[in-house]
């Protein structure tokens, strides 16, 4: 029986096939990777005010007004 | 047996969900173990602090 050959797509040397088993584990890391971020940059307000505030369960924890008569600006 | 079959697959076997998971759990630690201390700091605090003794040295509203 004579060989069939199929032609295989390649960018740089990537296949489909390498491709599709490596996206989804580099996804996960780009997760785990931005829950690091958010845990070392937890002090900063505007870390705090823009994402952190946002969160819908645990979200009132950062939720700290300051009174005007208190604030030292 | 099956329990920890379980925690294994889901949280450990991958090393990026694994390294989410402690991640995850040093946050919940630290917000968890900051408002416990704090609360039982102004708890042992209570009325000396200047959010307790406010209220009362409040004049007229500007």
């Amino acid at each position: 029986m004579r060989v069939q050959y199929r032609y295989n797509l390649s960018v740089l040397g990537f296949t489909p096939q390498v491709v599709a088993r490596w996206v989804p584990i580099l996804g996960l890391w780009g997760g785990a990777l931005g829950v690091g971020a958010l845990f070392l940059l937890e002090p900063i307000p505007r870390v705090r005010n823009v994402i952190l505030q946002k969160i819908p369960v645990l979200g009132s924890y950062w939720n700290r007004p300051v009174d005007p008569n208190d604030s030292p600006f | 047996m099956a329990v920890s079959t379980l925690v294994y697959n889901t949280f450990i076997r991958r090393n990026s969900v694994f390294v989410s998971t402690i991640l995850l759990g040093a946050f919940a630690f630290e917000i968890g173990f900051d408002s416990t201390i704090d609360k039982y700091w102004d708890r042992l605090n209570a009325g000396k602090q200047w959010k307790d003794i406010k209220h009362k040295y409040i004049t007229a509203e500007e």
